[in-house]
């Protein structure tokens, strides 16, 4: 839950609606204004409770030819830890030949989230 | 120093002419054989108009010392690196300047048994005016008769198809024309072409009616009410010029030091010549010192003990305009600038190029600063006028634009010759349009008298075994015949991988810009070199891949390569820094 | 594959350009039957793409947020289980007609086995699109390292893996531009700000909150760079607000910042084919076609963006397969192409342009048109008329300037027309 009042340009459709996320007293609902849909509105509050985000990123590798290779978390994860997540990131090496979709890392920094390739890496022998 | 009755009464000339333009407050005095102005003025322009009101009364040269309160006027740029390289050192000859002419001197003295160095601040040759001008072959007609500039320009003109021949650079000899805005103008052809004769301009050069000039540029504005058509002038690229200069300068023994700057001059005791030159990488020596360092001129010839002139900067800006415009216009056409007080530029107009693209400029604009590159918004808005003279050319073609710096001098002459002062420095001074023109018949000239001042010292004069005036180019795939070209890819298959897609130029004329014997040094010099990065795309597309081409011919780390040389590093830092190492 | 100059290549297909738009050119081509070519001047095949890590790829096409690379993957992979020739490393260096118009055209391509010649019925123009750089926007000042395009500054964080700044300001609200702010905060570089000429962003909301917003990378709306300054690296720019096209006084202000990069509009690669002459649209910068992708040079057919720069990768996938099963059916004479006339569409009211620019008649099914406003609204009617006869009306809400619309023209409408002018016009009504 947000503690602090949050001005976010909603993306529920494309009108773009400026939306003022309002933190509640002592952990009550946030208030949402700025809003002009239900879709809107259910944006707002989700946002309000918390911000998640699909994390894309590259992670080191040993080829000469493709030194990074693209990578993602499969599940979205609170944008608030994007920065753990990326020191996570940058601390792995492919060390092995993969393409898009094989798990690089299980349980990746919270249970349930993996680290996945985007891209494709084939080592020369 | 008394001062002789004769230089009296043209300094009293001088201070007539600065009262009449209202700047009481410039003192004129006599120094040596030139005039020397000092004191305040209020504006840069008055500055400028404080000189050439001093140019053209008889003296030697005009200094200009004149401080503008809240102008500055930057120094030099001085490389950052200092070693002792070239502590030691001895020459014969030491050249200051890679410019068109300090290049095409040393290869013009290659041709001697001579120990010659090139001394260049920057990281490559043609760096400053010589690689940022229009690379017209002017034909001789603009100077006044009886000027350097006018007796240098046809000769030179002249002599650039055997340059084109042994050093292997494109020249298109298309023409000119001045076009005619009224019908009256046709009673200036007879004129003009009196001017011809006297500059020696090759012809024939005659005066065209408006459907005339329609038959030889179709697209060129109606407005035009016929002109003025001169065959001689060409079309270079002038940093390719200045590069297989230098290259086949190299070629021939010479040595081409980079980021070397002259510092400072020994002289002997009596001051009357040059013993010791000191440089940021170290001390040498020479017997001959050629001043040839453009907008520095008049700062080596002051170092050198030889004060006489000054020069300023008057800024040139050009824009590209994309090569799809090629067909549009085939030879240069302007104005003729009339008025008086545009009689330092050419008035500028559109000037094809030999590689295709179409320029329009140059502007004019006097500046304090020498090395000053920028572009402008008010400049620019001059520049896109010249659009008009052209019904097929608009804005949106534009793709590029860039700025130079002329070396004027008040006398608006080049500087030739051996020094009056100092027995072995011999001047190529305030060299600028139609410097590039006459650099052929400069570098000539400059060289015989070099010659004759070693000979005077007892220096043997005895031609380089082995000499050769040929030098070849990085092949230009692209435009080699289907056969050639295939042939080439299955001898090296480099030339078949096509890296910078807009100029069509593959890696191996890359690798070969950065194994010539001049080689390049940075991204810009790839490009002044084999035009990877100069197209529409200007690099958006290939710059990641000649980053890491440069790295890995040069054996340095990606984050080594430069754009333009030390200091101007392309890649910060490689991201990822907390993941383990590869064994 | 071995290229040899005494043998010469010749195809039904070929297609130029191996992104998503000319990978599904030509799988859609060879599903019809053609012996397909694919010339791709990179080493892989995947177009942009290949640098775009981000996710947001696919949703119309797959119903999935892929990542580029993911998106681009799926389409090699269909690819490679189909008999097309894919050559990579190959430059296409020359078009020209292959004597009359049925007989194709004849194309030289250089490798590094040579330069060989390619004979083709038909031709898929897929080159993408190149951006604008900072000279085409008219920035001053002078020419230091440290301005890159967005598109740059992409391949070599996610590509090469090097920060090209680590002080950044963005010029241009693009959505490359967008993407590369989040990037570059996540990669460890700080932007300075977000500046955009216009007063609405030109990507995509959902890259402004999540790219921007998300970090609090602060856009400058109506405002611009005026000015690099620095010589050898960026040191500085100078920005100011914007007013009809000239900076206002008091808000000229001077960044420091180490790199430029701008996201300041992308251009249709279209150089190669404007050698065959082919009619363009000044608005899209690329060639006018009729609903199956062909251009006015008889079997040359144009898609994704070179034909017009898209929003989404999906729409540009649905040209290639347009434009690839079309040329398939041109080269085997069952195009019907010869039948028939033609409707010119024009765009008209609140509308940029509109896609096709041209119909062939008499046609079934539905053809997608594609258009752009000229100015955001919060409400616009968009009206189809044919010689003076509404066919089709339909009300848009919140339009942007931003975002490409779409809407299906059903061809019954013509019934029996064989040509004539369609006028398609958005106004801007109250609700």
């Amino acid at each position: 839950m947000i503690t602090e009042q949050k001005n976010i340009t909603c993306i529920a459709c494309p009108r773009g609606c400026r939306l003022e996320l309002i933190p509640g007293a002592e952990g009550s609902e946030a208030q949402i204004r700025g809003y002009e849909c239900p879709k809107g509105l259910a944006y707002g509050q989700r946002e309000a409770v918390e911000a998640l985000r699909i994390l894309t990123s590259t992670v080191k590798t040993c080829s000469a030819e493709m030194p990074r290779l693209p990578v993602r978390l499969s599940e979205p994860v609170p944008l608030d830890r994007f920065r753990e997540f990326m020191d996570l990131i940058n601390s792995f090496l492919a060390v092995e030949d993969c393409k898009p979709g094989d798990v690089l890392v299980r349980d990746f920094g919270m249970p349930g989230v993996n680290l996945q390739a985007t891209g494709e890496l084939h080592y020369e022998n | 120093m008394k001062q002789t009755p004769d230089l009296e009464k043209k300094l009293r000339n001088v201070r007539r002419s600065l009262h009449r333009e209202g700047l009481s407050t410039v003192q004129a005095v006599l120094h040596e054989f030139s005039v020397r102005l000092s004191g305040e003025v209020g504006s840069w322009d008055e500055k400028v108009r404080a000189g050439y009101a001093a140019a053209g009364k008889g003296f030697r040269g005009v200094l200009n010392d004149i401080r503008v309160p809240g102008v500055e006027e930057p120094a030099m740029s001085v490389p950052l690196l200092r070693d002792k390289a070239l502590e030691g050192a001895a020459y014969d000859v030491v050249i200051v300047g890679g410019g068109v002419i300090g290049c095409g001197i040393a290869r013009e003295l290659s041709r001697r048994d001579l120990k010659i160095g090139v001394l260049e601040k920057e990281d490559d040759a043609a760096l400053q005016a010589s690689g940022r001008n229009d690379g017209m072959i002017h034909p001789g007609f603009a100077a006044a008769p009886g000027t350097l500039k006018a007796a240098y320009n046809s000769r030179g003109n002249r002599m650039y198809d055997d340059w084109a021949r042994e050093l292997d650079f494109e020249i298109k000899r298309t023409g000119s024309i001045l076009l005619y805005r009224s019908l009256w103008m046709h009673l200036l052809t007879p004129y003009f072409k009196r001017r011809c004769r006297l500059n020696k301009v090759d012809g024939p050069c005659r005066g065209l009616s408006a459907r005339q000039v329609r038959e030889l540029e179709p697209y060129v504005t109606e407005k035009q009410k016929g002109g003025f058509l001169m065959p001689s002038t060409a079309y270079v690229s002038p940093y390719r010029v200045t590069l297989a200069l230098a290259e086949n300068a190299a070629d021939n023994g010479c040595d081409f030091h980079f980021q070397t700057a002259l510092l400072g001059v020994e002289l002997s005791s009596e001051g009357s010549s040059i013993t010791h030159l000191k440089t940021n990488r170290g001390t040498l020596s020479c017997r001959v010192l050629i001043n040839a360092a453009g907008v520095w001129s008049d700062k080596v010839a002051e170092m050198a003990g030889d004060r006489f002139f000054s020069i300023h900067g008057r800024k040139g800006t050009d824009a590209i305009l994309d090569k799809r415009c090629e067909p549009f216009q085939t030879r240069a056409s302007g104005m003729p600038s009339l008025l008086k007080r545009n009689r330092h530029s050419k008035g500028g107009g559109v000037v094809p190029c030999v590689e295709g693209n179409i320029l329009l400029g140059p502007t004019a604009q006097e500046v304090a600063d020498r090395e000053d590159y920028s572009t402008d918004a008010h400049i620019f808005g001059t520049l896109v006028k010249q659009l008009d003279l052209n019904r097929e050319l608009h804005q949106g073609q534009i793709i590029s634009y860039y700025s130079g710096v002329r070396a004027a001098s008040w006398e608006e002459d080049f500087i030739l010759g051996p020094s009056v002062k100092v027995a072995n420095l011999l001047h190529a001074a305030a060299i600028q349009s139609p410097g590039f023109a006459s650099a052929p018949a400069i570098c000539r000239d400059m060289a015989r008298w070099c010659e004759d001042i070693l000979s005077e010292q007892n220096v043997p004069i005895r031609d380089r075994e082995g000499f050769n005036p040929v030098r070849r180019g990085i092949p230009r795939v692209r435009e080699m015949s289907e056969a050639d070209r295939d042939a080439l890819i299955r001898k090296d298959p480099a030339y078949g991988d096509i890296v910078c897609r807009c100029e069509e130029i593959s890696r191996g004329e890359i690798r070969d810009a950065l194994c010539s014997s001049v080689p390049a040094q940075s991204v810009d010099g790839i490009k002044r070199r084999v035009r990877a990065g100069a197209g529409r795309c200007h690099g958006g597309f290939c710059l990641p891949r000649i980053i890491a081409i440069m790295a890995r011919e040069m054996d340095i780390p990606l984050t080594g390569v430069t754009k333009k040389g030390p200091g101007s590093q392309i890649l910060m830092e490689s991201t990822k820094k907390e993941a383990p190492l590869c064994s | 594959m071995q290229l040899n100059q005494e043998k010469q290549l010749q195809y039904d297909v070929t297609v130029v350009g191996g992104g998503p738009a000319g990978m599904a050119a030509a799988i859609a081509a060879s599903d019809e039957g053609a012996r397909v070519c694919l010339l791709e001047r990179e080493e892989k095949i995947g177009g942009i793409l290949k640098q775009c890590i981000h996710d947001g790829f696919g949703v119309l096409r797959f119903s999935e947020q892929l990542t580029g690379p993911e998106y681009a993957w799926r389409y090699a992979q269909e690819l490679g289980r189909r008999p097309v020739d894919v050559l990579t490393r190959t430059f296409l260096t020359s078009i020209e007609k292959n004597g009359s118009s049925r007989d194709g055209y004849l194309l030289k391509i250089v490798n590094s086995q040579g330069l060989s010649r390619l004979e083709t019925r038909t031709l898929v123009m897929a080159m993408g699109c190149r951006e604008r750089t900072d000279r085409q926007v008219f920035i001053h000042g002078e020419r230091p390292a440290g301005i890159f395009t967005a598109g740059q500054a992409q391949d070599l964080i996610n590509l090469k893996g090097y920060l090209p700044g680590k002080r950044c300001v963005i010029l241009g609200s693009g959505d490359i531009g967008l993407i590369m702010a989040q990037r570059l905060t996540l990669e460890g570089a700080s932007v300075e700000g977000l500046y955009e000429i216009g007063s609405e962003p030109s990507g995509l909301n959902r890259n402004v909150s999540q790219c921007l917003e998300d970090y609090g990378i602060p856009l400058h709306l109506n405002s611009t760079v005026l000015e690099v300054q620095g010589r050898k690296r960026v040191e500085a720019v100078t920005v100011a607000r914007m007013e009809r096209g000239i900076p206002v006084q008091d808000t000229v202000r001077t960044v420091p910042c180490d790199s430029l990069i701008l996201s300041v509009g992308l251009i249709p690669e279209n150089e190669m084919l404007q050698s065959l002459a082919p009619q363009m649209d000044e608005r899209t910068r690329g060639p006018r076609v009729n609903q199956y992708m062909e251009t006015s040079c008889p079997g040359v057919f144009s898609c994704g963006n070179a034909l017009h720069v898209n929003d989404l990768v999906d729409y540009v996938s649905q040209s290639g397969e347009t434009a690839g099963r079309a040329a398939a059916l041109y080269a085997s004479n069952r195009s019907g192409g010869d039948r028939g006339g033609e409707a010119e569409l024009t765009a008209a009211g609140n509308l940029s342009y509109v896609l096709p620019q041209k119909l062939r008649l008499p046609a079934e099914g539905a053809v997608p048109l594609f258009f752009r406003v000229n100015k955001s609204a919060p409400r616009g009617k968009l009206t189809v008329t044919h010689e003076g006869t509404v066919i089709l009306e339909k009300t848009f809400r919140w339009l942007k300037a931003a975002e490409m619309e779409r809407l299906d023209l059903d061809l019954s409408v013509f019934s029996g027309s064989n040509g004539g002018s369609v006028a398609v016009r958005m106004s801007e009504e109250g609700s």
